[in-house]
């Protein structure tokens, strides 16, 4: 089955089609499952790729699943530390990759300049003021606007698909958009673990909530799913009615996006799942994403070079990866967090023991990050005693040129 | 018109955050403490995770307390063992309370060891740290100075606090330690152990 869907994507295409034409009761001599050019209209069914078959068979439809399965694997496995790994290793980098398409592209850079400047102030007064003054306030905002955003990505790679196949219709994204709403609003509310979540908020704001109004409120939530899940079919009868087509890749995607944020999140003795699960397809289908945008932007040779162009295109992508490693290292140590959160609880880098044998106690944290910062200023003088060592050679002839 | 356009969400967060903000900013106005769940002030809250969340192994352990502050010692360490079975690791509160629970019941080195382990495995970077109560504490420097030094040689002590409960110490003395990330931690050595001055001797 896995042979199936990594070499033959057009096959997954071909069964999902099956699937319509049962649902739809359509004649199958209006089907294929073949990529097609997306200016032809005469197949029902169009299949189109973010980045191409193979990859998006491994990162966009097959990612989910793994990333569900490694969650597993580390609520057995791991504490629940690992969390902060995978935010690590993952979601700061994901931070790193935004960072390189905006500040390191001058193309984006100009053209959302103002945004790109004013955006960050307000936002970091925003989080100031919150701090200070409203800090659950903050918590929510910020949680608030990770599950939008999160709502968002994979929208914006349902349009994608549609884009790239031709398919949908005018109003397709609206619909496409609702659904998503719908379906994470209706697991937001129904899932245990998010009920928790939202009315433990509610009270700490003094916003108490009777047992009849969340059982109403999530009998409201099963009423606009159980409503709006025909309409949608509805204008999916009506895209193939008007002769346009349907992009099956793009469903497969949506739902193996919400088979892991439906599974994760009614796992209800782990929100170390949901978190691991979530991080891991979100930070990789962004990384992803914006280092094929990247490189295909380099290889088109249009847009003016920049830092994007140092870490993207043919044969950077080590330096790409490389530079989110470094980023994520850097944010750690600014925000004075262990580097320890890097080994998922397993490896611990530093432990300041006792040292009796030189009347040297065991160190707290803060001890034990004022000899780290230490060790680092002497090993750069040791590097810098060393390298001079070797290039200030006054009978060396190149050295001689210089002076 | 193309200016609001442009910064629309910005503006849709601004917006609900001031108001959700001067909400929290009036409460915090009126009350000195946030609301503790954990109390009989969060009764309403456990009351309603109790009708909506009824399985979940957080709702257990906010039975269990509730159960505590109407001290049914039996209903709570019932509770607690439920909550507890569901193999659960995201919640410290309850991990961190279950480890300190069996220390000061007195329970089994062997069981509060594992409950320790359990919580410090975890939350390696957690600033929470455990308390154990003393009879009686050191009363001159020096000997202030030779506990620390050897609570400072136990590998799995990141730091440590011992002062009296109140300022004559007649309500006794407690040791509050954290852990050190990384280490395996032997309760024993200090829950095993006649008086303060033992761990010196020990030493």
């Amino acid at each position: 089955m896995f042979y199936l869907v990594l070499e033959q994507p057009e096959r997954v295409g071909a069964l999902f089609s099956a699937v319509v034409r049962l649902i739809f009761c359509v004649s199958p001599t209006l089907f294929t499952s073949k990529t097609v050019n997306p200016k032809s209209k005469s197949s029902m069914f169009k299949t189109g790729y973010i980045i191409n078959p193979k990859l998006d068979m491994v990162w966009f439809l097959g990612l989910p699943f793994v990333a569900v399965l490694a969650a597993l694997g580390a609520q057995a496995w791991l504490p629940f530390v690992a969390v902060a790994s995978i935010n690590l290793w993952i979601t700061i980098p994901h931070h790193y990759a935004t960072w390189v398409r905006t500040y390191g592209m001058p193309e984006d850079w100009s053209r959302f300049k103002e945004r790109l400047i004013l955006g960050p102030i307000i936002i970091v007064a925003l989080a100031a003021a919150g701090m200070v003054w409203a800090p659950i306030t903050l918590l929510l905002i910020v949680m608030a606007w990770d599950h939008q955003h999160s709502i968002m990505q994979q929208h914006g790679f349902s349009r994608i698909y549609d884009f790239k196949a031709g398919t949908g219709m005018s109003n397709t994204g609206k619909f496409d958009l609702t659904l998503h709403w719908i379906l994470y609003s209706f697991m937001f509310l129904n899932a245990p673990m998010f009920r928790n979540l939202w009315i433990r908020e509610l009270y700490k704001l003094e916003i108490p909530l009777s047992v009849q109004f969340v059982d109403i409120l999530l009998l409201s939530s099963r009423v606009v799913l159980a409503v709006f899940i025909p309409i949608y079919i509805w204008h999916l009868w009506k895209t193939l009615r008007n002769g346009e087509s349907l992009n099956p890749i793009k469903y497969a995607f949506i739902g193996a996006s919400y088979f892991l944020w439906y599974f994760a999140a009614w796992h209800t003795n782990s929100i170390l799942l949901f978190a691991i699960a979530h991080r891991l397809m979100h930070g990789l289908q962004y990384i992803v994403m914006v280092y094929f945008f990247l490189q295909r932007k380099s290889d088109q040779g249009i847009s003016q070079p920049g830092l994007w162009s140092r870490v993207s295109g043919q044969g950077r992508l080590k330096w790409f990866l490389i530079g989110g490693g470094a980023y994520a290292l850097v944010v750690q140590l600014l925000i004075n967090r262990p580097l320890d959160e890097f080994g998922f609880g397993v490896v611990n880098f530093i432990s300041y023991q006792a040292v009796p044998e030189f009347g040297l106690a065991g160190m707290d944290y803060i001890g034990g990050y004022e000899l780290f910062a230490q060790t680092m200023i002497s090993a750069y003088a040791l590097v810098h005693y060393y390298v001079d060592s070797f290039i200030w050679k006054v009978r060396d002839a190149k050295v001689q040129v210089g002076l | 018109m193309t200016w609001l356009r442009r910064y629309r969400i910005l503006v849709v967060v601004y917006s609900i955050g001031i108001f959700v903000g001067l909400r929290e900013y009036s409460i915090s106005q009126t009350r000195e403490q946030p609301v503790d769940f954990l109390t009989g002030e969060g009764s309403m809250f456990t009351d309603v995770m109790i009708g909506v969340n009824p399985e979940d192994p957080d709702t257990d352990f906010l039975k269990a307390m509730r159960a505590l502050s109407q001290a049914d010692e039996e209903g709570f360490s019932e509770l607690l063992e439920k909550a507890l079975s569901a193999e659960i690791k995201h919640n410290e509160l309850l991990l961190q309370f279950h480890a300190q629970h069996l220390l000061n019941q007195g329970a089994e080195t062997e069981e509060t060891n594992k409950a320790l382990n359990r919580w410090h495995d975890n939350f390696p970077f957690s600033e929470r740290h455990i308390t154990i109560q003393f009879a009686t504490g050191p009363t001159t420097p020096y000997d202030a100075l030779l506990l620390e030094d050897a609570l400072s040689s136990i590998p799995w002590i990141a730091d440590s606090e011992f002062d009296p409960y109140t300022q004559d110490s007649s309500d006794g003395w407690r040791l509050r330690i954290k852990f050190r990330r990384g280490e395996v931690i032997n309760i024993g050595l200090l829950t095993e152990v006649s008086s303060w001055e033992s761990l010196i001797s020990t030493e």
